[in-house]
């Protein structure tokens, strides 16, 4: 029995679509999650999730709306996406209205980031680390370490900026292998090429891609594709990045 | 007995060092703060996982795979313990098994290739081999944070029958 009307269930359901895409949930999860609002309150939306936005048409017992929504940046924000999926439980059980979600909702897009000097330091570390799973010596370590931290800065400052988001993995890239590549022009040992192929490890599109493999998985063809080509064009702006700051640096092959 | 302390101690340092990959990947994703030592956890137990199949002599991909659905089948327990989608622990902690060296050796190869010029056999069979190694691994890993979504069918965790028993009984005993 519908407990709300068609269109303002549209509404909500489209805004936490949108939300739960911009974070980084794949198609199979942000539908389940709007279908689990939409049957607390007595719906059954069908959903369209394209790469740049998503449709839904919620059938009332007198009309049906239906609703777009655009998704302009694909971004990482695992805790949005974790406190949208509590909250999508919550609805049922606690009896929430259209009213309380919307605060809920606010509240977890003002979830905060965290501070952007511990995030360059951890992945300063994580990628020092890498390096040295990989075999590095300590020396090769510290460089990476360096270089990792840069080149997540000038990436920080870049999107910023709001600069093309390829732009600023080449540009991010090429920081990281410029300063990596200090490690083979102070001839620090065999292992001095692991700064360049670590320190560029934290720009590999791990959520485009893996959000395209179990896309393509659950059978969303279009979206699974697209966002595989988003996985693979910023591969290969990484790559062409590393070439730009191998160049500069003057490192040889 | 002693055999086993050189086995623990040889992958300590591999283990500490992805568990601090891991917790830097998740802070980059921005997970919750919560599930921060978890995801590292879980980072650790498949980089051990993956190093000691490989000293039993399986191959590089091999491990991988089967470290990866360990990871995979972990963060689906863990995601129903910490009340948190799956990825948010399987993502980070796949990062440290990330084959970035085969992907920088093809990519040097390729430069090295188009450099050269003609036909130089033994970059080119490096190359496809270093490639294919790249590609294979990294579809390891995807495969490995995809599980649940294979195993479940578009699911929750919650939904799974035994867990959810489990879950009903230890709300009555709450209630109780």
């Amino acid at each position: 029995m519908p407990t709300a009307s068609a269109r303002d269930i549209a509404r909500l359901l489209v805004d936490i679509g949108v939300l739960l895409l911009r974070s980084g949930a794949h198609t199979e999860r942000t539908i389940r999650n709007l279908k689990r609002f939409a049957s607390a309150f007595g719906y059954e939306p069908d959903i369209f999730i394209a790469f740049s936005g998503l449709t839904l048409t919620v059938h009332g017992p007198e009309q049906s709306t239906t609703l777009f929504g655009r998704v302009a940046v694909h971004g990482v924000r695992l805790s949005v996406v974790a406190a949208v999926s509590q909250l999508s439980w919550r609805v049922a059980e606690e009896g929430l209205t259209i009213a309380d979600i919307r605060k809920e909702l606010k509240e977890i897009n003002e979830l905060p980031h965290f501070p952007r000097w511990i995030t360059l330091l951890m992945i300063g570390c994580g990628c020092g680390a890498l390096a040295r799973i990989m075999g590095a010596e300590w020396p090769v370590v510290s460089v990476t370490v360096l270089a990792s931290s840069l080149a997540l800065f000038v990436r920080m400052k870049m999107t910023e900026w709001r600069f093309n988001t390829f732009l600023v993995i080449v540009s991010s890239a090429a920081v990281a292998s410029i300063v990596g590549g200090m490690a083979t022009h102070f001839h620090m040992g065999t292992t001095s090429g692991l700064a360049m192929a670590a320190s560029v490890l934290f720009l590999i599109p791990g959520v485009p891609l893996i959000n395209g493999v179990v896309d393509l998985i659950n059978g969303y063809m279009s979206i699974g594709i697209a966002r595989s080509a988003m996985g693979a064009a910023i591969a290969f702006s990484l790559a062409s990045g590393m070439l730009v700051g191998m160049q500069i640096a003057g490192v040889s092959l | 007995m002693k055999d086993w302390l050189i086995w623990i101690s040889s992958f300590a340092e591999p283990a500490a060092l992805a568990a601090v990959t891991a917790s830097a990947f998740a802070v980059l994703f921005s997970v919750p703060v919560r599930t921060l030592f978890p995801a590292a956890l879980l980072g650790a137990l498949g980089v051990t996982v993956k190093f000691s199949l490989i000293a039993l002599g399986w191959s590089v991909i091999e491990g991988t795979f089967v470290a990866s659905m360990g990871v995979g089948l972990c963060g689906m327990w863990l995601a129903w313990r910490y009340h948190a989608p799956t990825v948010v622990f399987s993502l980070p902690a796949v990062i440290p098994m990330v084959p970035g060296v085969y992907a920088y050796r093809t990519m040097m190869g390729v430069l090295e290739f188009t450099r050269v010029g003609g036909i130089d056999q033994p970059l080119l069979i490096s190359i496809i081999s270093n490639g294919l190694m790249t590609a294979f691994l990294f579809l390891c890993l995807a495969i490995g944070v995809a599980l649940p979504n294979i195993l479940l069918r578009g699911r929750s965790v919650r939904d799974v029958c035994v867990l959810y028993k489990r879950d009903k009984k230890y709300k009555q005993q709450k209630e109780n």
